[in-house]
């Protein structure tokens, strides 16, 4: 039974933070579960009553936010397949058989297991991922902020899989990148 | 560089590799080669370790990521929020 009376003061804080995670922006968390609210009201009575309202609720949400990917991308997918294509093989050198560039060879990390539970790190984390190119930005969310599966993903934004996988491990080569100069050479 | 990084895997299609293998199955082949590079190419077995290390934490901030409610949205924007809901209940 949907009671969306309660609604706001039960959800609205829960949705918040599960949009914000992967979406990575107030305003736009704020303006996704306000749409989320409105959506699931006006379509009441496809809910069957086998999941909860919070995972019905949520459910939604997650739609919505697979929406905004799947249009960000393809606003942003001219805008930067060209900065994409420059920077593919920054990270080796053709002249060197493809050993890493000079510039990008990865450095030792010291004491990884401790930073699981240092806030401090995962914010770091969170700022190196707003600061990757959108496009790679909007994969690397769909997978690891919401965990969705690969061949769902590459439905959705209309991908193959093998430029896919490209996009994947250039996220991860940007990221590592990223915190390496951030946090542990900081 | 050793020779393995010239006949058999280099390091950018070995980093490729580490990266899919943490998300998806590698062939037995593949799987091989990368091994071998590994053994011989320290920066890359940085590389991997440290993904595999992102790779994990990620997915354990996932699931965490809503038990925080590092966020709360402001009473205000609760009250509009409900009070739009109930005009639209009522259409």
């Amino acid at each position: 039974m949907l009671n969306p009376k309660n609604w706001i003061n039960l959800y609205a804080d829960y949705l918040l933070n599960f949009a914000f995670f992967r979406v990575r922006n107030r305003e736009l968390a704020e303006d996704l579960i306000q749409d989320t609210f409105i959506s699931a009201l006006k379509s009441q009575h496809t809910y069957n009553g086998t999941a909860n309202e919070k995972t019905w609720l949520t459910a939604i949400l997650k739609n919505k936010i697979i929406d905004y990917y799947r249009s960000s991308l393809n606003k942003y997918s001219k805008l930067t397949d060209s900065i994409d294509n420059n920077t593919n093989d920054d990270y080796f050198d053709e002249k060197k058989s493809f050993f890493w560039a000079e510039s990008k060879i990865p450095t030792n990390w010291n004491n990884t297991d401790i930073q699981i539970e240092n806030n401090e790190f995962t914010s770091i984390l969170m700022n190196c991922v707003d600061k990757m190119p959108k496009k790679l930005a909007s994969i690397f969310s769909l997978k690891y902020l919401d965990d969705e599966e690969t061949d769902i993903i590459c439905k959705d934004l209309g991908i193959s899989s093998s430029n896919y996988w490209v996009m994947i491990h250039r996220a991860k080569l940007n990221l590592r990148e990223c915190l390496e100069k951030n946090w542990f050479n900081a | 560089m050793s020779l393995i990084h010239k006949i058999l895997l280099n390091c950018k299609d070995a980093t490729y590799l580490v990266s899919k293998k943490q998300e998806t199955k590698i062939s037995f082949v593949e799987n091989i080669q990368l091994s071998l590079h590994l053994l011989v190419c320290k920066v890359c077995l940085f590389f991997s370790k440290q993904t595999n290390f992102l790779h994990q934490h990620l997915i354990k901030l996932n699931s965490e990521s809503c038990e925080h409610h590092y966020l709360q949205l402001d009473e205000t924007k609760k009250a509009a929020l409900q009070l739009q809901l109930d005009t639209e209940s009522e259409k």
